[in-house]
């Protein structure tokens, strides 16, 4: 075998000639390779390739353009007008090469608003023309339309969204086609035209060609410096990631040569290296290029066939060359074989014999092709007989005699020279484990190199078998020890194809077998590096259009804004229809982001920097929210028994009073009453003497006669949802937290009223006098002149409605009623102040009208006579927030929990001692939580402490996040753990003040680095000045703390 | 009775950033009070537009972050007006499309997502020198690289659930980060909004119980919406994340969800904004997470990229392609009122759009 692969040979030119007049930008050769079209600016000429006349110029056109060519390219269907199409600038003009090779323009299309950047016939219709341009769309023309020559409208407009970089007609399906921006590959249906009908994110920056391989492949060149093969997720569900060839620079082009796996390949040049160069790969074996054309500066390259391959270039130099391909150049390629018929090529021509070429590619189905032999023995069978005659391959022709004294079957020399054959040009990655070649059995594995992060590399290895009957017959393969990530299927089917094919053309496989092998082991590896190193760098078309303004809320009343400067007003592309709403719009404006540095455009953003254009605004926007900071520090949140509450609340009342709230201020004076008036019933039990029937112990839980008082906790609870209700959560937070009474039972025994038990006696008389739902609770009122007569029918009221909860329409009118009175009552100035005060939180709705006086009226006004100014205000407050209570509860009942399950859990009667029903208390507790939650951000942790205090459901939810920090003493003089304030061992205290040597007791403090300490008082003052342990020990505990927490 | 609303009404207009609160009765007629916001101009320093800018839950520590590749840190203090650059944290290794920051229960940690398909997450740590001197150090203490795509959204779960971060990527994922074990352990979603994830929100914890007596189960939620037009509500079961409802509305792509926080509230509310230029309000009535109704707020004049509620619930900032806030809060009436802009137009168009 004298071209073994790896050397890759440097072809010149056979021909070259320059045409420095042209100034040609583009060139294409037609169909039949006879004409090459070089198109520029100000000429367009026709070159003929054929030999006698070779590099005559033909035709010359004086084009007389004002942009430069950006494309162009010959149509491809036989037997039709030969006609050329060149793109410049947004137009593209279709030109007919006539029979005495003139140029006639048939049409001009201007269908585009931007720069037109590929066009591609269809290879299958001769009028169909697809172009593609910045301005995000794909247009398809049909040339023949009239639609084309009345309106010079496209037939069709895909909207891409992002500006496609090139173009490609499916070579077998004229439905299909591709278009490419950015990473980001585009299939299109034409007969579903609306949107694409995938996406294939190949490559993490912009991919620069685009070539179908084959009919659901798609090969792409990119500035990642990779080409990769890509199939249609649509034919290839599972595996449509193929090969992928890695080169030094930036990919421009990449297009299947016409003979075999052939790959042309062209680099971006960079700093005028030899990257430019044109490379030929064989698909199978990336790891270096089977031949590299010495051309520089390609600007176009095309494939002519005579009796060899040629390539034909045009280069910046204004020179066209011809390069002749050596014929064993195209055998490595799998395309020696010459009984296969080749047809002439341009650049982006169809060739059948592509199709095989990447037949591997598109080859997912199981089943064998047809004609492929099966193995014809179980591989481990020694039997040696010989194998019949069998007509040469161009790949026997290539293997030496075997010197070898045993008499061999056919498949063991053939093997044992292959195996010589490859194994120099075997990967480091690949090691042979096991070669039984006489058994024909071989074992290799992949030993994937060690990460450096401490993962195991990915392994797996392969054993073949191969049938007597090899290399006509394909051998059998089995995946040894994969580490997980390797799709032992994939390999598996891969493989088999390989083997297939070379089986069918009577070759050898075992290197094509190893070279796929380590494709798919390296693409697994580059898929892992690809996370962690790429990261792309253009616009990708589903990555949402950047935010560049926004105003977001912040801690507790902060509005955090920024936003775009005013310079800066609109980066949009020139599609007026809005914002953008994907990324791929900014693409030109990112691509240049990324390559800032490399081309040296920084100046945009030295601009944006000395205009300071990125500023943030940060509003404190408290004064909208309705608490505020100032109240939070100034409030009671805590009493420590039910007599101080009255105080706090008048406290409060004060603060908000002074903190210009004085519509609260009115509610905790409401609040301090009923605070009051709790403690009274409680202390005076005289008070209740008027109702006084019988004197009989009732049951303590029905003894609470302040829950069933609608000034009592009804009030209380409807001032606090109210607040809650318009997010007011410091008031209702604040109000839930004073009256929670934590422990019911010690004030009790501190107060010894048992006294009171009278009043709920009567109660408890009405209660059985009046079983719930019985008509108006205003016909119990016995002659009632009396303030605590008054106060009775409301509580029968409120009882009852405790135990129908969702018909609380008396109880509404009931109120109604109150505010009804107060309306009528009330004259003028004591209205106005207080409803001012109340409008901006409150919704009150105009209740005068249709409720005439009822029989409450009388029982009112001796209440108002009775208790005053102040009470009036409460009957007041009562009314209208009850109604809004009404409201809140009422919706909070159909939209929370659901009537039903109101009905199914009555509210139990609120026990003696409490104000608020510890029923609700899970709701006080959100509310309490809220506020905690807002003096935590205010950094009141002394107020927001005391208002976790009074939760009454502990849910713990101090999860276990991380592993806890577990103190445990140790005792200095025995070194023994100690529990407890004593040593078991040696029975002294076990913690010592290190300062004053006595027993640490009370508040102490350690250090949780040395574990020295004492006193708090002590060790506050020790450190105020010091950093080291007071004992001596070298601890530096100030520093060493804040170590140990990390 | 005639009843007037007292009305709030304050100016956010760009670039100028001019915001003056002028508290005005309707019912005089005349101006009662006028009070001017405290207002603090950070200039961040960026070398390119800020993509998003979070203050910390205390409210004195402002990160921005850019489309320059970095985050930025500064310590804001809005009273005095002070502000100092502490920090800018570099690593990502393209634009930084948003940061959020961890409840301080768990240090003081900010998470950052980019268009480099990673999430970082940053972690400030103190050190008292031996002369006394606290030296501030950001470092990533962890680095999520799960991601195919950019990711485009992240959000701490509240933190009763422990450290969790959502991320939503346009690789169509939404990856659940949990901090378990002093490790990160990352559960993901595949497939949960096709073409992509833009934004990811999180229930809050404490959602107010109207229940009387039962102590619901506590559920794990959250919202994302993304380029399938939907918003997603996920729920935790048995350590996975399912889909619990899908909120159809939009016409375009969603691009922010902002779950309403629980202090007060009496709903579950969802506002989700879209390139349709609509933003909605999803409302759960029965509070069961399953049936939300939508509510659409307004059309704007561009794309509305931000929403985002204020502490208690009842004001909706909104921001957009036009470069343009405003605020939104519910009326007794139940229409959204938009109570920022100076001129009357908005609420016009308000009603000439519903």
């Amino acid at each position: 075998m004298t071209t073994s692969g790896t050397s890759s040979r440097y072809g010149s030119e056979n021909f070259a000639r320059e045409f420095r007049d042209l100034q040609a930008t583009t060139m294409s050769v037609d169909r039949t390779a006879q004409y090459a079209l070089l198109a520029g600016r100000k000429y367009l000429a026709v070159i003929s390739l054929e030999f006698p006349t070779a590099d005559k110029l033909l035709y010359r056109l004086a084009y007389g353009g004002k942009y430069e060519i950006s494309i162009s390219q010959w149509s491809k269907i036989e037997n039709s007008p030969n006609s050329v199409a060149i793109a410049s600038s947004q137009r593209c003009d279709i030109f007919e090469l006539s029979d005495s090779s003139e140029l006639r323009c048939l049409h001009r299309l201007k269908g585009h608003t931007r720069v037109i950047t590929d066009l591609d016939w269809c290879p299958l219709q001769a009028n169909l023309l697809a172009t593609c341009s910045f301005d995000s769309y794909v247009n398809i023309w049909d040339l023949r339309s009239p639609r084309i020559i009345n309106t010079e409208k496209p037939q069709f407009s895909l909207s891409a969204l992002d500006g496609a970089s090139q173009v490609k007609w499916n070579k077998v399906e004229q439905d299909i086609l591709a278009s490419c921006d950015g990473g980001h590959v585009k299939i299109w249906d034409l007969r579903k035209p609306s949107s694409p009908t995938e996406y294939i994110a190949a490559h993490a920056s912009k991919i620069n060609g685009l070539e179908w391989a084959s009919k659901d492949t798609i090969i792409t060149a990119a500035q990642d410096c990779t080409v990769k093969f890509s199939r249609l997720a649509a034919n290839n569900p599972n595996k449509t990631r193929g090969p992928v060839l890695s080169l030094t620079a930036p990919v421009w082009r990449a297009r299947p040569a016409p003979f075999g796996r052939g790959i042309v390949t062209q680099c971006v040049p960079i700093l005028r290296r030899d990257s430019g160069l044109l490379s030929l790969w064989d698909w199978r074996r990336f790891t270096s290029p089977v031949y590299t054309f010495q051309a520089h500066d390609i600007v176009e390259f095309a494939w002519k066939k005579n009796e060899s391959f040629e390539l034909l270039t045009w280069s910046r130099d204004q020179t066209l060359r011809m390069w002749t391909l050596p014929y064993e150049i195209v055998e490595l390629c799998g395309g020696g074989d010459g009984s296969r018929p080749q047809c002439l090529l341009n650049a982006t021509g169809d060739d059948s014999a592509l199709e095989t070429g990447v037949e591997m590619l598109d080859d997912d189905d199981d089943e064998s092709p047809s004609g492929s032999p099966k193995p014809e023995r179980p591989p481990t069978s020694l039997s040696r007989h010989a194998f019949g005659k069998k007509e040469r391959s161009s790949s026997e022709r290539r293997s030496r005699k075997s010197s070898s004294p045993t008499p061999l079957t056919r498949r063991d020399e053939v093997l044992m020279n292959e195996y010589d054959l490859i194994s120099p040009d075997i990967p480091e990655t690949i090691t042979f484990d096991q070669v039984e070649l006489e058994r024909g059995l071989l074992r290799f594995s992949w030993v994937g190199k060690l990460e450096t992060k401490g993962r195991s590399g990915v392994i797996a290895g392969v054993l073949v078998s191969f049938p007597l009957g090899y290399p006509a017959a394909a051998p059998t393969f089995l995946v040894t020890n994969a580490s997980n990530e390797v799709d032992k299927n994939q390999i598996l089917k891969s493989l088999r194809n390989v083997a297939q094919q070379n089986a069918k053309k009577n070759e050898t496989c075992l290197l094509a077998c190893i070279n796929m092998f380590v494709s798919i082991m390296q693409s697994i590896k580059t898929l892992d590096a690809e996370s962690a190193s790429e990261f792309p760098t253009i616009g990708v078309s589903n990555v949402p259009f950047p935010r560049t303004s926004g105003a977001r809320f912040c801690s507790v009343g902060m509005l955090v804004c920024f936003g775009r400067p005013s310079y800066l007003r609109r980066i949009k592309s020139n599609t007026d229809s809005g914002t953008p709403r994907s990324l791929s719009a900014l693409g030109p404006f990112l691509s240049q982001l990324a390559h800032e540095n490399e081309d040296g455009r920084s100046r945009r953003s030295r601009r944006l920097e000395k205009k300071k254009a990125n500023i943030v605004t940060v509003f404190d926007v408290t004064p909208m929210l309705p608490f505020n900071r100032g109240l939070g520090e100034d409030y009671y949140h805590i009493v420590s028994n039910p007599f101080a509450r009255k105080k706090a609340c008048c406290e409060n009342a004060n603060s908000a009073k002074n903190g210009k709230k004085s519509s609260v201020a009115h509610t905790w004076q409401a609040a301090s009453i009923v605070a009051d008036f709790s403690n009274e019933s409680t202390l005076n039990p005289g008070m209740q003497h008027v109702h006084d029937m019988q004197m009989a112990d009732v049951d303590d839980d029905e003894a609470n006669w302040i829950s069933y008082h609608p000034l009592g906790s009804d009030l209380i609870h409807s001032m606090i949802t109210h607040y809650a209700k318009h997010g007011d959560v410091q008031t209702a937070g604040t109000m839930a937290c004073l009256f929670t009474t934590v422990d019911p039972s010690s004030f009790h025994v501190g107060l010894g009223v048992r006294v009171n038990n009278e009043s709920h006696k009567s109660i408890n008389q009405n209660k059985h006098l009046k079983p719930p739902g019985m008509g108006s609770p205003y016909h119990t009122v016995h002659g009632s002149d009396t303030l605590h007569g008054v106060i009775m029918n409301p509580i029968t009221d409120t009882y009852s409605r405790q135990h129908r909860s969702n018909s609380w329409s008396d109880s509404l009118d009931d109120m109604k009623t109150l505010t009804t009175m107060y309306d009528g009552l009330a004259s003028g100035g004591m209205n106005s102040g207080f409803m001012s005060q109340q409008g901006g939180i409150m919704h009150i709705s105009d209740t005068s009208s249709g409720l005439g006086p009822s029989n409450g009226n009388t029982s009112m006004s001796s209440l108002m006579n009775g208790r005053g100014s102040h009470h009036l205000q409460i009957s007041y407050s009562n009314g209208s927030i009850s109604k809004d209570l009404d409201m809140t509860m009422s919706l909070s009942m159909d939209g929370n929990c659901g009537s039903s399950s109101t009905d199914e859990k009555p509210l139990l009667p609120i026990p003696r001692g409490y104000i608020l029903n510890p029923g609700l208390n899970s709701l006080y507790d959100c509310y309490k939580k809220s506020y905690a939650e807002i003096l935590y951000r205010w950094g009141l942790l002394q107020q927001r402490a005391e208002v976790l205090k009074t939760l009454t459901l502990i849910t713990e939810n101090h999860m276990i996040i991380r592993a806890g920090v577990d103190f445990s003493i140790e005792c200095r003089h025995c070194h023994q753990v100690v529990k407890g304030p004593f040593c078991q061992q040696c029975k002294r205290v076990a913690s010592i003040c290190a300062i004053c040597h006595l027993p640490a007791r009370g508040l102490s403090t350690f250090c949780s680095a040395c574990g020295h300490g004492g006193h708090s008082a002590h060790m506050l003052s020790w450190f105020k000045n010091k950093t080291m342990c007071a004992t001596g020990c070298g601890c530096h505990c100030i520093e060493e703390n804040t170590r140990v927490f990390k | 009775m005639d009843r007037k609303q007292v009305l709030l009404d304050y100016v956010a207009s760009y670039p100028d950033h001019q915001l003056s609160l002028l508290v005005a009765s309707t019912e005089s007629g005349r101006m009662s009070s006028s009070t001017a916001f405290t207002v603090a101009t950070v200039d961040t320093g960026h070398e390119d537009m800020i993509h998003d800018a979070q203050m910390d839950f205390l409210g004195t520590k402002l990160a921005t972050c850019s489309c320059d590749k970095t985050v930025r840190v500064f310590d804001v203090n809005i009273n005095h007006g002070s502000q100092t650059f502490v920090a800018e944290l570099k690593g990502h290794e393209g634009p930084v499309w948003q940061v959020a920051w961890a409840h301080p229960r768990y240090d003081t940690l900010l998470a950052s997502c980019s268009y480099d398909r990673k999430v970082i997450i940053w972690k400030e740590t103190t050190e008292i020198k031996p002369d006394g001197k606290k030296v501030v150090k950001w470092d990533a203490s962890f680095v999520y690289e799960g991601h195919d795509s950019s990711v485009n959204s992240v959000c701490w779960a509240p933190p009763e659930w422990g450290l969790m971060l959502a991320c939503g990527s346009s690789d169509s994922s939404i990856t659940v980060l949990s901090y378990v074990n002093d490790r990160w352990v990352a559960s993901k979603i595949p497939n949960a909004h096709t073409l992509g994830c833009n934004a990811v929100t999180w229930a809050p914890a404490q959602a107010p119980s109207f229940d009387k007596t039962n102590e619901v189960q506590p559920v794990k939620r959250f919202a994302s919406g993304g380029c399938d037009n939907l918003v997603k509500i996920w729920r935790e079961e048995n350590d996975q994340w399912l889909e619990e409802v899908k909120l159809e509305g939009h016409s375009d792509w969603v691009r922010d969800v902002a779950w309403s926080p629980a202090a007060g509230l009496t709903r579950m509310k969802i506002a989700s904004s879209s390139q349709d230029r609509r933003v909605i309000i999803w409302t759960n009535k029965e509070s069961d997470g399953i049936s939300w109704t939508p509510e659409p707020l307004h059309v704007f004049d561009d794309v509305v990229w931000h929403v985002s509620w204020n502490f208690v619930g009842d004001v909706l900032a909104v921001s957009g392609g036009d470069n343009q806030v405003s605020l939104w809060k519910k009326r007794e009436t139940d229409s959204w009122e938009c109570i920022s802009d100076s001129s009357k137009s908005c609420i016009q168009n308000e009603q000439r759009t519903l």
